[in-house]
């Protein structure tokens, strides 16, 4: 008998979703899910007691911080707060942020989708390379980031020459040209390159894991009934990852408008030229006097409450369309 | 029918959903043009400078206390956190109590906000006369513009990646293990901590991973509260930012390089540890 | 040691898992509780070991109130349906962790535990597989795994949930004689789970049928199957065929037959007649009822014959034994029958 059951043949690994419940199992799960069962719990001193500590920690540590911006906002009263928001500088820190918010996003939102589509419903070798490539700039300090553009791009960068002299060449028959890079750094174009690098990965990450997860059955049942690539594309595809979608835009665009060390890097601190709101906060609360602490926070408050919105959006979106989301939320 | 598509195999079966040359193309394009060949740009850059360069660099007084303090402060705000992140875990996942939506939506805070929002408010905070620094300035504790001050930056800044991470895995842990350790004898401080604990360790690994890999580089959060003393207190990527303005980008480039190597280091560290955790347990 | 439940209860919110159960378990003996899902089976089980408070009633284990009892108190061996083995623990470490979380006196030197571990591990035939890792064994294997675990700490009593639920029939079938080996070799009182009602005949020294969170009937396997108490037993253990019938005069008139209630009872009302298709019996013209044969087929050593009775139009399945010297019946052919044991129940 020994022999018989050793020559058991392995058992495909338990799924424990093939066992489905019973009413009575569900009835017992969600009891147990609002009551506690007696020794296979903590006391329940100890858990009122992490809950104090766990809770106190996140409101004395998270919370404060952000009160207090507002609270600091608004301590030199709403006039003070209107006019620190209004100032010509401010006012071109707001309108370069959007501008930059509005460039970067697009374009990594293009790209992310074409990243996600490419590895997520397709085969090839090297895939788990290039999704590590992908997640690159997630490694990097924002400083680097700005740095490896100034490299580029900076006066003594090797790119240097392209800006500052152009390149000349001469085709036959058509004459002499002259290619010349725009000034990068200390300019908006290198704003705009070392924040689409530090955000890169964002949205491609929120769709990847997603797409991968629905498979491929529904653009192939899509094909199969005679809709092209585009069609399969836009009708099939992208509707089964709006919420994704617009999660990841969310998290780009705040990323986007709060990048702070990347920009600092390759900006050059002028103000009302290429000063974004992080830049313009760091410049107030540096200058000495006292309204311009004040200021400071009046202006940090902006991007403070895009924060908020950015979390409030996200809680609702997981709240109303969690299923439609990503199975595993990794950062 | 079956052995013809699997003698064409993989390259018929790319065939089937359109658009994968444009996607790949367009994918590796991107990412060349934005990613690699800047970070290449770095590598060749610091290559130039060859090995004893850059170790005359990394062993500068000044370097080296930066790299030390970067390091050092991200370390013990990593480990703060996996303590705290995984108590936080713990805490949203098996109790219930009143706000646990809104609390939950906290944690995300420190990850939504810019950093150097949170930079001035953490400055503001823990300062000499800040609501929480004015009362550690009672009890003789200096912590806006040290050391402290610049680790407690960097634990706002990493929470959420150990508690994002441990969430789901601790979620996971079915309750019919606990249950088998109570019939079989065990206290409930050994239940958790000789069953359940060890089914997280990968998880809060992963987590500690990566919030030390964000604390090292973490430059906004930081250097309002650094008080940026060289030799002190000042952060690795502040340094970069100085020799940049200096145009001394040979310096820059080495400190960067030393970041980026240890970082990647770090992390492939955590992620083989992690596979020979996650390989046995499951 | 005996388990004595009196007056059990346990609701979840709405739903009423166990109403007033009252259950003796023997010194020794191999009890199953049966039933379908919902019945309760499970949250008994798991009442004993203490791992559902009750609402009502109370545990002994021994004669000693159990509700004063912890779960880590009570020594209960208990086997989980999805065995509950520590990933991250191997075999060795996973049969030795009830016997290394004690403290103080209690706690056994090292040289005796890994004694105990190996003699565990034959007897329940893993030895040489201590160091592997439950994913790296198959599915009976594991169970068996869980088992040794159990008995590691010498429980009072052993608990199965559904322990052979998630295996493949062919190790179903060898684990179940295994274990029956292994519990008259133990002489532990034990009691499983099951919705399995073949598993729990074979099995089990007494079978409790619940339904609904009551015991429908306690007795041997052959009680249960032979003399079911309800309606209920007669449907869940085996086949039955349910006909409509009536009191009058104190015996039970089914669609036209006259017959004697079963043990002398009476009564009055309309009511159901239930016989297994096994007592069915074909007779001689002028017995029983006449039934128009639907279709008959062979299943091995059997005859499952399916037929309408003339009187009332009623289907019943029949089962007859088979082979050369069986006469073989054809669609349309006319045959008698009549019951020769049943159940009659209020209809």
């Amino acid at each position: 008998m020994s022999e018989a059951i050793s020559a058991v043949i392995a058992f495909p690994s338990e799924n424990p979703q093939l066992y489905t419940q019973s009413a009575s199992e569900n009835a017992r799960d969600s009891f147990h899910k609002r009551r506690a069962i007696a020794s296979t719990t903590e006391p329940r001193w100890i858990q009122v007691l992490l809950i104090a500590v766990a809770l106190l920690f996140l409101l004395g540590f998270l919370l404060l911080p952000l009160v207090l911006v507002f609270v600091e906002a608004l301590s030199g009263g709403v006039q003070a707060f209107v006019s620190a928001i209004t100032e010509a500088d401010a006012l071109a820190a707001i309108r370069l942020t959007l501008l930059v918010t509005a460039i970067v996003v697009p374009l990594n939102l293009v790209f992310g989708i074409a990243a996600a589509w490419v590895v997520s419903k397709h085969e090839f070798c090297g895939k788990r390379l290039l999704v590590s490539l992908i997640d690159l700039p997630f490694a990097v300090s924002p400083v680097v980031a700005g740095l490896v553009f100034v490299l580029i791009f900076g006066a003594q960068g090797w790119a240097w020459p392209l800006i500052n002299e152009g390149w000349h060449f001469a085709l036959p028959w058509l004459g002499e040209f002259t290619l010349q890079l725009p000034k990068i750094i200390f300019s908006t174009p290198g704003i705009v390159l070392a924040t689409t690098f530090v955000t890169f990965p964002f949205i491609a990450r929120e769709l990847m894991p997603l797409m991968e997860q629905q498979g491929t059955d529904e653009e192939l049942a899509a094909l199969s009934l005679g809709a092209s690539g585009w069609q399969t594309f836009w009708r099939v595809t992208l509707p089964n990852i709006r919420w994704a979608l617009l999660y990841g835009v969310l998290l780009c665009s705040a990323r986007a408008m709060g990048e702070f060390g990347a920009v600092s890097v390759v900006s050059g601190h002028i103000r009302g030229r290429t000063n974004t709101l992080p830049l313009h906060v760091e410049i107030l609360y540096n200058d000495i006097g006292q309204s311009s602490y004040g200021a400071a926070f009046a202006v940090a408050s902006l991007l403070a409450l895009s924060a908020l919105v950015t979390l409030i959006l996200k809680a609702y979106l997981e709240w109303r369309h969690g299923e439609s989301l990503a199975a595993n939320h990794r950062h | 029918m079956a052995a013809e598509s699997a003698s064409i195999g993989r390259f018929r079966r790319r065939r089937v959903l359109p658009g994968f040359g444009l996607s790949l193309g367009y994918t590796l394009a991107w990412l060349g043009l934005i990613v690699l060949i800047p970070l290449a740009g770095l590598f060749v850059k610091a290559g130039g400078l060859g090995w004893q360069g850059l170790w005359n660099i990394w062993t500068e007084p000044r370097v080296l206390s930066a790299l030390k303090l970067s390091f050092g402060t991200a370390l013990a705000a990593a480990a703060f956190n996996a303590l705290m992140g995984t108590l936080v875990a713990w805490v949203f996942v098996r109790y219930r109590f009143p706000g646990k939506r809104i609390f939950d939506a906290m944690i995300d805070l420190p990850f939504a906000l810019p950093t150097a929002v949170a930079g001035i408010a953490l400055t503001s905070l823990y300062g000499p006369s800040g609501w929480i620094g004015r009362w550690f300035e009672a009890i003789g504790v200096k912590v806006a513009y040290t050391p402290l001050g610049i680790t407690i930056a960097l634990i706002f800044v990493g929470l959420p990646f150990v508690v994002r991470v441990v969430q789901p895995v601790l979620a996971e842990v079915e309750r019919e293990l606990e249950e088998a350790s109570a019939t079989l004898g065990a206290d409930r401080w050994q239940t958790v901590t000789r069953v359940v604990l060890p089914a997280l360790w990968p998880a809060i690994l992963a987590g500690f991973g990566l919030a030390f890999a964000r604390g090292v580089g973490e430059y906004g959060s930081v250097i309002f509260i650094a008080g940026n003393l060289p030799g002190f207190t000042e952060i690795a990527p502040l340094l970069i930012t100085f020799r940049l303005d200096e145009y001394d980008y040979a310096s820059a480039t080495a400190i960067a390089l030393a970041m980026l190597l240890l970082s990647f280091l770090t992390l492939f560290a955590i992620n083989t540890l992690q596979s020979k955790l996650t390989r046995r347990g499951r | 040691m005996t388990i004595r439940i009196e007056n059990l209860s346990k609701r979840y919110g709405d739903f009423v898992a166990l109403d007033d159960i009252s259950l003796n378990v023997r010194e020794g003996e191999l009890l199953a509780l049966l039933g379908p899902s919902g019945s309760g089976k499970t949250t008994l089980l798991r009442a004993i070991a203490g791992l559902e408070p009750a609402d009502a009633g109370r545990v002994l284990l021994t004669g000693e109130d159990a509700s004063q009892l912890s779960v880590q108190a009570r020594r209960v061996g208990f086997v989980f349906q999805h065995y509950a083995l520590f990933r991250h623990m191997n075999i060795r470490e996973n049969i030795a962790f009830g016997l290394r979380v004690r403290r103080g006196e209690a706690r056994w030197p090292e040289a005796r535990i890994r004694e105990r571990v190996s003699e565990l591990l034959s007897l329940v035939q893993l030895e040489g597989l201590e160091s592997r890792y439950p994913s790296q064994l198959s599915g009976g294997q594991r169970q068996r795994v869980a088992l040794a675990r159990a008995l590691a700490i010498e429980p009072r009593v052993l608990l199965l949930d559904e322990p052979f639920g998630a295996l493949d029939a062919q190790v179903r079938r060898d684990l179940r004689r295994w274990l029956r080996e292994l519990h008259d070799r133990t002489g532990l009182t034990t009691v499983f789970v099951t919705h399995d009602q073949e598993e729990a005949l074979e099995l089990a020294d007494r079978v409790a049928i619940l339904n609904q969170g009551r015991i429908e009937q306690l007795g041997t396997p052959a009680e249960t199957y032979d003399q079911p108490a309800s309606p209920f037993v007669y449907s869940f253990v085996g086949a039955v065929n349910r006909l409509p019938g009536e009191w009058r005069d104190g015996r039970v008139q089914v669609a036209g037959l006259d017959l004697a209630g079963p043990a002398g009872d009476s009564g009055s009302g309309s009511v159901e007649l239930y016989v297994r298709p096994e007592h069915l019996q074909l007779t001689q013209a002028g017995e029983g009822w006449t039934a128009t044969v639907l279709g008959s087929q062979r299943s091995g050593p059997r005859q499952r014959l399916w037929a309408r009775l003339h009187n009332g139009d009623a289907e019943v399945e029949v089962e007859l034994p088979a082979g050369p010297a069986a006469p073989v019946h054809i669609a349309g052919a006319e045959v008698r029958l009549a019951p020769v044991q049943y159940g009659v129940f209020p209809g």
